[in-house]
């Protein structure tokens, strides 16, 4: 058997948790988190708060980090607030408890909150945390929001996430067009996610724009959870089907599935080509091919799309979408000179 | 009256931007070759580039070799193209999307206002050359099929209306306003792409029918007021032609004049000529576009005619991804709508390559999901046209690119503002 390179890695990814992953783990230690950062004074005169499943995602600490470097600057505190594993109700208790509902004011330095206290000047709502009903409420008690990665129906409530189609996109054209794979397994993300469904849907959009044919069949469902993953290519392996490419919707998964490739005796790219959608230092180890998408900066420009809302007269919704580009690694083969306009 | 001479400041900003354009074109790297090449004096040419170095416009990258005589080593000058950033905004009935980029047109954030989610109502496919991103109905493979949790997830929405003065105003001003936070440099300028007519080098938008536009309106001028940097103005298609010529045409840099046809609400023609770079493009409207049914309302509703003659006709939706899939299985209706299409976009192709005799000719748009097959059809309508031989020295290629319009803006902006206008 030959081994490729990204399985003969020492260097092995560790073991992460994706975002889904853990906001499932949430329970009770969730909720009691939740509670104690929400009483320790989340939100209060001045601050901004990051509303999240969970603080413990390589995700969340990603953006969390880099918003958290930009409120710095603008002498900004940012203080994260976990919601993992409470329910709906007891968040909306929390929400209305906080801003007043119905019954909320917008001052110069925040939203005023029933009990006369302030609240947080502005929030950033990462990927599911809220619902929409709860995004209406943040927008009906006029406190300036940005999502990540998230989107909203509440008008003037902005998003910045990464451009999904361009990075599928980009993936797609490298393993058809530059590797010649025509026979692709996808490895999908989180369906309750933004960032899940819309590269799954950027996805079957390129195959029907590179004319292939895949069986439903060839969709996994990864979750963004690398267990998760591992677990579906296994089988699917070994199940015996025909497959030549795997493309993941987050490079954590990809890195899974070529070690799991690795260990079935499957050659990683001369069998079959891995690529996943994002980037970081454990890709780089494992010699994963991957769309760059940074995290930590998409923290940092939804930091700043926020802090501009709260000295702008009017919210502007719509997307932010940042851009991303190919990073060839031992996973695939080699690529054609990008172009600027994919 | 006697012409004024050139005040002494309008001679020194002349040479400065001689000396940047230089060096932005990367044809020389030294200041003894800017002199040389320019004509100015070394101090005249040393003084310049500190200030252009002072503004970050220019970076010293190093020393070159000595000359063959031997002597001091030369400092390389460079281009800075991260010194100021641009913002390029394409307009459409539906979608309005900016580009924010640096000079180098390397983009860094593109922002969209649409209310549009992932969601499993099909969008509208055609605005801006963009493909709505809901899924479609069920189907029997991956391509086709909508998974129960995503059928679930979120609303599907057809868009915001961005017709009439007011709101083109507003949703310009609401694009940039949405990209300066991103902002990594001070902003040079913004870029307008306007479906539509514009009258050239003016700002003024003569007519844009699916803008809801009809009387002239001075859109550069009124933006530069507002927006407080300079504004300028092209038509749509015209700026997915610079787009390309400045930033690539798929893999390669279009060589040769360039014409692109996008084919969105309206077919529109932009043209880069060669070598002179001179770029002009408008709007082909009026009864002979609708007699054509071309556009994809036209086209649109000429797939809901067809799906109401036959229900099993394009079971996946009617975008046209999925007219071609429904084409590549052998459906006769999808067929045909394909036929349809190519025939009538023959026409204006053929006038196309007569008049203008083009080295590549590029469709831009929604209408690029239809593919390599369909290109092929249309190529050979228009040699049908035209007779055999008629376009063997015409590169016809689709520029698969929703930010195409963006970029072409991004496009405009650089070069006006740093007079690479021929």
């Amino acid at each position: 058997m030959t081994r490729s390179r990204v399985n003969d890695s020492r260097r092995r990814a560790d073991p992460t948790r994706s975002r889904a992953d853990e906001a499932r783990s949430g329970g009770d230690a969730a909720r009691a988190r939740a509670g104690t950062a929400w009483r320790a004074g989340a939100g209060r005169p001045g601050a901004l708060v990051a509303l999240l499943n969970n603080l413990d995602g390589v995700f969340q600490r990603s953006v969390l980090q880099g918003a958290g470097e930009v409120a710095a600057a603008h002498g900004l505190p940012l203080e994260p607030v976990a919601l993992g594993g409470l329910s709906a109700t007891e968040v909306g208790t929390l929400l209305d408890r906080a801003l007043g509902t119905g019954r909320a004011a917008q001052g110069a330095g925040g939203a005023r909150g029933a009990q006369g206290a302030w609240v947080a000047r502005g929030a950033l709502v990462l990927s599911s945390a809220l619902r929409d009903a709860d995004l209406a409420k943040l927008a009906a008690a006029g406190l300036p929001v940005t999502l990540v990665s998230h989107h909203s129906a509440a008008p003037g409530q902005p998003t910045v996430m990464f451009d999904n189609h361009q990075g599928v996109k980009q993936l797609m054209q490298h393993v058809v067009s530059d590797c010649g794979r025509r026979r692709p397994v996808y490895i999908g993300g989180d369906a309750s996610q933004l960032d899940g469904r819309e590269r799954e849907l950027a996805f079957r959009d390129e195959l029907l724009r590179h004319d292939l044919r895949v069986p439903e069949g060839h969709m996994l469902v990864g979750g963004f959870t690398p267990d998760l993953a591992r677990r579906a290519l296994r089988e699917f392996v070994a199940a015996g089907n025909d497959f030549d490419a795997v493309v993941a919707a987050d490079y954590l998964m990809a890195i899974a599935a070529a070690e799991t490739l690795g260990q079935a005796g499957v050659r990683v790219p001369e069998d079959v080509v891995v690529v996943g959608y994002g980037d970081g230092p454990e890709a780089e180890a494992a010699g994963v091919t991957t769309v760059a998408a940074d995290v930590v900066e998409l923290g940092r420009r939804a930091a700043r799309q926020l802090v501009a809302q709260l000295s702008s007269e009017r919210a502007i919704g719509g997307r932010t979408l940042l851009s991303t580009h190919l990073v060839r690694r031992a996973s695939s083969c080699r690529a054609r000179a990008p172009s600027d306009l994919v | 009256m006697t012409p004024s001479k050139a005040t002494r400041e309008q001679l020194r900003e002349h040479n400065r931007r001689l000396v940047l354009r230089m060096l932005y074109q990367g044809e020389v790297n030294t200041r003894a070759a800017l002199a040389t090449v320019t004509g100015l004096t070394k101090p005249t040419v040393s003084n310049l580039v500190g200030e252009l170095i002072d503004e970050g416009l220019v970076v010293e990258e190093g020393l070159g070799r000595a000359s063959g005589s031997g002597g001091k080593r030369p400092t390389l000058l460079a281009f800075n193209p991260r010194a100021r950033q641009v913002i390029g905004v394409a307009l459409g009935s539906e979608r309005v999307s900016a580009a924010l980029a640096d000079l180098a047109g390397e983009t860094s954030a593109v922002h969209v206002l649409e209310p549009a989610v992932a969601g499993p109502t099909p969008l509208r496919p055609g605005a801006l050359g963009t493909t709505a991103p809901g899924p479609d109905t069920a189907g029997p493979d991956a391509a086709g099929m909508t998974k129960a949790g995503m059928t679930k997830a979120g609303t599907a929405t057809t868009g915001t209306a961005t017709t009439g003065a007011a709101a083109v105003l507003r949703a310009v001003e609401d694009a940039v306003a949405a990209l300066v936070p991103q902002l990594d440099a001070p902003l040079l300028a913004v870029g307008v792409a306007v479906p539509g007519r514009v009258r050239p080098g003016t700002g003024v938008v003569r007519r844009s029918a699916v803008l809801g536009i009809g009387d002239e309106l001075p859109l550069g001028e009124l933006l530069t007021d507002r927006l407080g940097v300079p504004v300028h103005v092209g038509n749509f298609a015209e700026l997915c032609a610079l787009g390309q010529f400045s930033y690539g045409l798929g893999e390669r840099t279009p060589t040769g004049t360039l014409v692109s046809m996008t084919l969105d609400d309206d077919l529109e023609l932009g043209v880069v000529l060669h070598p002179s770079g001179a770029h002009f493009g408008s709007e082909l409207a009026g009864p002979m576009i609708e007699e054509l049914h071309l556009g994809w309302s036209a086209f649109k509703a000429r797939a809901a005619e067809l799906v109401r003659e036959r229900p099993d006709a394009l079971p996946w939706g009617e975008r046209y991804l999925n007219v071609r899939r429904a084409a590549g299985d052998g459906d006769p209706g999808a067929a045909q709508l394909l036929s349809e299409l190519a025939a009538a976009l023959a026409r204006p192709l053929a006038w196309v390559v007569s008049v203008l005799q083009p080295a590549n000719v590029s469709l831009v748009g929604g209408v690029t999901d239809l593919g390599e097959a369909f290109l092929a059809r249309l190529g050979a309508e228009a040699t049908a046209l035209l007779g055999g031989g008629a376009l063997d020295d015409v590169s016809l290629s689709m520029a698969y690119s929703n930010r195409l319009g963006a970029m072409g803006a991004v496009a405009l902006a650089n070069r006006a503002e740093l007079e690479l206008i021929a």
